[in-house]
């Protein structure tokens, strides 16, 4: 055990029991149970259920990518970069909080915005794909 | 000699696949997104905290009216930060994965009590950042408080971050500044994937992605989210918000609105004839005003941003009388604190205090118009609160009443002690 972790465990704990103090303090607005409820299982979420899937579109792509590797590449990233932003902007453009007596709130075609990001992210990926195969190449024929 | 407890089977060749390309996921890659990760919860931390203080400032706290962006400089970081982690917190996650599915499960005591603090860090990481993007989009799936929630989960987080950092500060030193002297921490971390007994060779891919290549594309990640919507508070930007639930350029009057006048029920009260502006409390002479006689006094005009806890804010030129007219003409003592009160009958936000700082700020307005024109309803017609550097819910709505709260002790407030002073 090293003095680094004793002093993170140390001061750690003494932030994670503010939290929970807070949390106790304002049992009837926090609800405890519940909020456990997501916390865990958002992380049971991610590592039981994403990861995995995520594990799963990564081998296929490494599978074509002996084939057309940079390719694969280009398109893996581009993929993953999307689907990132999808999931940190997913209440947005889901709209689920819109309400009709306040116009200004989520107040954009969500849709078009997600399609415009896509293209953009897809013209960057081919465009990198390209500039990477043309490198690629060059370097190939110099060896 | 076989190692106890025995492995699942299956566990190794899912550990070996987690852990491929090698490159990213070895220290250098996992301590280099931490880094990352550890200021951008640091940063979206302290800005949640200061938003608290100023919400709900201790005896000892004082937030300044001036400068009058200030608050929605650091309510912007914090939702902007939070929101270009999401790349950042997945990407980490994924880098180190391999040791999720690491066998046996515990090695020690410290190595016990490390894995089971990752439970706070990976789930409070995760609900912060997706319960920020909801409550952002207005969206509340769930049946806890938003912000005590968010809270008190940030500093469980934050500790468990704290913990983590500690655990991992000489494998982190090791894998950033290599020759050092290895440790036994170094070699766990960088133990291969199929420590036990897996094949590692023959599966790379022609192109392997670099380290360097990797961390761009997590970082342009994180670029691409802030610039479709960073817009909704940075002007500018704001054709390229294509993703931001707000526009500071779409709304009544062009400006946005976080609670219409029919959501907080004060339609019927607001458009009612007969309005009255009560000033009372610690006060030598109470007013009573008349929408028309505000409008008679001295105006003033100020262009100040309306910052949303929420993170979006909007500039707009507002008009009416400073708090601070009002304060002399009914003879509150200078330093005095004024709690502004709603037409609103229920709800949290309706009524907000002014501090004697806030208060004073000549820019600290009873507004009536907005570029000009009288206050849409939705903006708090008849009359609203807006002053510099404040939290946009406590920039009261529908004002009807400013209750001078009891001055502080003598000792303590500045010169100017009339000898007009009424106790309440």
């Amino acid at each position: 055990m090293t003095k680094s972790f004793v002093a993170g465990l140390v001061v750690g704990t003494a932030f994670m029991a503010v939290g929970v103090a807070m949390a106790l303090g304002e049992w009837n607005r926090v609800q405890p149970a519940e909020l456990a409820r997501f916390t865990i299982g958002a992380a049971l979420v991610h590592d039981l259920v994403v990861v995995p899937v995520v594990l799963v579109v990564t081998a296929g792509l490494a599978r074509s990518a002996r084939r057309w590797p940079r390719a694969a590449t280009a398109s893996g990233l581009a993929l993953a970069a999307m689907a990132v932003v999808a999931a940190a902007t997913l209440p947005t453009w889901a709209a689920y909080g819109r309400r009709p007596d306040n116009p200004s709130l989520l107040p954009l075609d969500y849709t078009r915005g997600l399609v415009a990001v896509a293209a953009v992210v897809a013209m960057v990926a081919v465009a990198a794909g390209l500039v990477w195969s043309r490198r690629g190449g060059r370097a190939d024929r110099d060896r | 000699m076989r190692a106890w407890p025995p492995q699942p089977p299956g566990l190794a060749r899912a550990r070996e696949a987690a852990a491929r390309p090698e490159h990213l996921h070895d220290p250098r890659t996992a301590a280099v997104l931490g880094i990352a990760l550890g200021l951008a919860f640091s940063v979206s931390f302290a800005t949640g905290i200061l938003s608290r203080l100023i919400q709900q400032p201790p005896t000892w706290f004082n937030w300044p009216s001036r400068p009058a962006g200030l608050y929605r400089v650091t309510q912007g970081v914090h939702v902007a930060t939070g929101l270009a982690t999401v790349p950042l917190l997945l990407a980490k996650l994924w880098s180190v994965y391999h040791h999720f599915v690491a066998w046996p499960p515990f090695r020690s005591v410290a190595h016990a009590v490390e894995r089971i603090a990752l439970l706070p860090l990976v789930g409070g990481g995760l609900f912060l950042l997706a319960s920020g993007a909801a409550n952002i989009a207005n969206w509340y799936p769930w049946g806890f408080y938003f912000p005590t929630a968010h809270r008190a989960l940030a500093w469980v987080t934050i500790g468990a971050l704290i913990m983590h950092v500690g655990a991992k500060a000489s494998v982190t030193r090791q894998a950033l500044w290599p020759g050092r002297l290895p440790t036994e921490e170094w070699a766990t971390a960088s133990a291969a994937p199929d420590e036990n007994g897996g094949d590692r060779g023959g599966a790379r891919p022609a192109v392997a992605l670099s380290r360097r290549g990797f961390l761009g594309a997590v970082a342009a990640t994180s670029g691409l989210v802030s610039l479709v919507t960073l817009g909704q508070t940075v002007a500018p930007l704001r054709r390229l918000a294509v993703l931001a639930p707000r526009r500071p350029d779409v709304g009544p009057q062009g400006v946005p609105v976080n609670k219409s006048a029919r959501a907080a029920g004060v339609i019927d009260a607001a458009q009612a004839g007969g309005y009255r502006l009560s000033v009372e409390g610690a006060v030598a002479h109470p007013l009573q005003l008349t929408l028309a006689e505000l409008r008679a006094m001295p105006a003033r005009r100020a262009t100040l941003p309306i910052a949303c806890v929420q993170g979006w804010s909007a500039e707009a030129s507002w008009t009416g009388v400073a708090v601070a007219e009002l304060l002399r003409r009914a003879g509150a003592r200078p330093g005095a604190e004024v709690r502004v009160e709603s037409l609103q009958e229920r709800g949290l936000f309706r009524s907000s205090v002014l501090s004697a700082d806030h208060a004073a700020d000549p820019d600290t307005l009873l507004a009536y118009a907005l570029d000009g024109d009288p206050l849409h309803i939705d903006h708090g017609y008849p009359v609203r609160l807006i002053g510099p550097n404040r939290p946009g819910v406590m920039q009261t709505k529908w004002v009807s009443k400013l209750v001078v709260l009891t001055p502080p002790p003598p000792s303590t407030t500045a010169a100017g002690v009339g000898g007009d002073v009424m106790t309440p």
